[in-house]
């Protein structure tokens, strides 16, 4: 860390933040709803939350949506059909970016980049305005974020904040990050004080994460690829029910279902895309009613490889955040964790 | 950008009717209801027999949509004879595609129920098949709306589907995949008995949007896991009977009954 980049922002000028930001962005922090947190708007005034534990849905749900129309499409009276693009919209603003969530974002443009460009996701991430946060304790009792790498992890934020009390200490990460601090707040270092009840709070974090993997996430290609003919699969697939939820609250899947819909004029309509995952039912069924990856015990083993083996191998980055998000809302807490620990165990 | 001029009228529309067995009719009332497009619909076919609606019926008809399940023993005659007629058959809601809320009495005995239901009276009481069926248990069903009530824009879209000559779009997975997606705090983290994990998806997860446990009105998906069910409910505090219970709502006919059945305690009542 160098200090030099440290700038304080004292809690009070947080609403003005969010009056900055209002002016080029759509603003959002996360806000309570039921047991659980999501990503709401805030509006100039509204409380910004710096000790919320996690939302359930990942932060994809605003850059690569649950349900997008890719374009709309219409039959003129000459029989031509011409299509049109989404309309423009407002640039984001995110408010307190967990580090396993900045590090989603990371897996989802690295996924978005590859191939065909997407257009729609990358420009997104492009124009968001990220606002980092640092976790003094773990969110949920199943995350496992400090063994994925993904707890300290600042990038893609373009401002990171440690909250230590009074006061926010903010570290610059882009220009566009400097640009926004210095309109609302005198660009005041650390005192030299701050900086050791930081590095203080740093330390003594530390214990609140437990370590769960005796072994560094690089080895699970190797570890996963030992285990592929496991019992263990099947193990935790008798409890499963292809509910999908693990594949849904995910902050690196990816996988979608492209449909069309129009009205009964059969002039007009859309091409959709919906969320949809490898552990949802149907998923690998193809035309003809042939299911290319049957059982629940293959569809479940496939996703944990493709966190810890597919994607490292194709991305060069570990799929899985150790956000803890799949294992706590699965209906019947199947652990991708505990899964970790038990093929690294061996291996 | 122009707006596309309406679609020339096609020679002579498809003809639809619509039958109602046993039921609260609340099916039709959906259709009814679609009055935003209803002009639309009637653009695309016409309708030839209604009993909500329209008054001159005829028995000349391309789709026959079914409402209800079949339980006196002409019921069984009559679906026969709609069969015969149409070309398309389309069983729409629960009751029709279930049973239903019907097939909660059938493991009742025609005696135990006269004495529940009626405090023992036998005379006036009209003669029932031994349980409330299904269409399809009866005849050839193409096509299934499920729901109760069915969904309107779901019905346009099935019309359209079958208009344009494709195969109408049923979702093979869980309530819980839309329930998830649409952001609904999970129901059974606050130990209410929800079986969307087993349950065909196509309502958005209205149920637990609105603070409701889903009932699986819809049925059961592709491939449910009932003794997973029974360990989710036990995980979030809940006996495994009360799994059993919400099935036996709108999905004891006995060919469904039977997979959860055998992965359940029974309902503490039956
Ligand atoms: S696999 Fe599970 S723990 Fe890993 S990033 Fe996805 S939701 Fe989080
Ligand atoms: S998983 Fe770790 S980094 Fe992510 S919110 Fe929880 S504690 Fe923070
Ligand atoms: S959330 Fe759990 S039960 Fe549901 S599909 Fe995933 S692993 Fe299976
Ligand atoms: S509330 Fe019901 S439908 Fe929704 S995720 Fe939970 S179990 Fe599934």
């Amino acid at each position: 860390m160098t200090e030099r980049d440290v700038y304080r922002l004292p809690r009070e000028r947080l609403g003005a933040l969010v009056a900055r930001l209002e002016r080029d962005y759509r603003v959002l922090g996360p806000a309570p709803r039921g047991d659980t947190y999501a990503w709401e708007e805030l509006r100039p005034g509204d409380p910004v939350s710096l000790d919320y534990p996690t939302t359930m849905l990942p932060l994809r749900a605003l850059l690569a949506p649950q349900r997008e129309v890719l374009f709309t499409f219409r039959r003129g009276d000459d029989g031509e059909v011409a299509f049109d693009p989404p309309a423009d919209e407002r640039p984001l603003a995110l408010l307190g970016v967990h580090g396993c969530d900045l590090t989603g974002l990371r897996v989802l443009r690295a996924f978005h980049d590859s191939g065909t460009r997407d257009r729609l996701v990358t420009n997104r991430l492009d124009r968001a305005f990220i606002v980092g946060l640092a976790c003094w304790v773990p969110c949920l009792g199943e995350a496992f974020c400090r063994d994925m790498g993904s707890l300290d992890n600042e990038i893609p934020a373009d401002l990171y904040a440690w909250d230590i009390g009074d006061v926010l200490l903010v570290k610059v990460l882009t220009n566009r990050g400097r640009d926004v601090l210095t309109e609302v707040t005198p660009m005041e270092a650390a005192t030299a004080e701050e900086v050791v009840t930081l590095r203080r709070r740093l330390r003594v974090r530390l214990e609140a994460f437990p370590q769960h993997l005796k072994f560094a996430p690089e080895r699970l290609p190797i570890a996963l690829e030992a285990a592929e003919g496991d019992l263990l699969w099947d193990a935790n697939a008798d409890r499963c029910l292809s509910c999908g939820r693990c594949n849904l609250v995910c902050p690196t899947c990816t996988c979608f279902d492209v449909t069309d819909a129009s009205p009964l004029d059969g002039r007009t309509g859309v091409r959709v895309r919906t969320w949809t995952g490898c552990q949802v039912t149907g998923f690998s069924r193809v035309a003809g009613g042939h299911d290319f990856r049957p059982g629940r015990a293959q569809q479940l083993r496939y996703r944990i490889f493709r966190k810890g083996k597919y994607m490292p191998e194709r991305y060069g980055m570990v799929g899985c955040t150790g956000c803890g998000r799949c294992p706590h809302h699965c209906p019947t807490r199947i652990s991708i964790r505990e899964i970790f620990r038990q093929v690294g165990g061996t291996a | 950008m122009a707006n596309p001029s309406p679609a020339p009228a096609p020679q002579a529309l498809p003809k639809a009717a619509f039958f109602s067995f046993a039921s609260c009719e609340g099916c039709q009332l959906q259709v009814l209801s679609i009055e935003d497009q209803l002009l639309t619909l009637l653009g695309a076919v016409e309708i030839v027999n209604f009993r909500e609606a329209i008054d001159d019926r005829r028995d000349d008809y391309d789709i026959a949509f079914i409402e209800g399940s079949l339980v006196r023993p002409e019921d069984i005659e009559e679906i026969q004879q709609i069969r015969k007629r149409a070309r398309i058959l389309i069983a729409i809601g629960a009751c029709a595609c279930l049973g239903g809320v019907n097939a909660i009495r059938n493991k009742r005995t025609p005696a135990q129920l006269a004495r529940e239901v009626y405090d023992g009276r036998q005379d006036g009481v009209f003669k029932t098949l031994s349980d409330a069926s299904p269409v399809r248990s009866v005849v050839q069903v193409d096509y299934e709306l499920r729901g109760c009530p069915i969904d309107r824009d779901e019905l346009l879209e099935t019309l359209r589907s079958l208009l344009a000559g494709t195969v109408p779009y049923v979702p093979p997975f869980a309530v819980c995949v839309q329930c998830t997606m649409r952001g609904t705090p999970c129901m059974l983290e606050r130990g209410l008995p929800c079986v969307g994990s087993v349950a065909r998806a196509g309502c958005e997860a209205i149920c637990p949007a609105f603070g409701a446990p889903c009932e699986a009105c819809r049925g059961v998906h592709d491939s449910p896991n009932f003794e997973a069910l029974g360990e989710a409910f036990f995980r979030h505090g809940l006996p495994r009977y009360v799994a059993a219970e919400k099935l036996q709502l709108f999905n004891n006919y006995k060919e469904i009954r039977e997979p959860w059945e055998k992965a359940l305690p029974s309902p503490s009542i039956t």
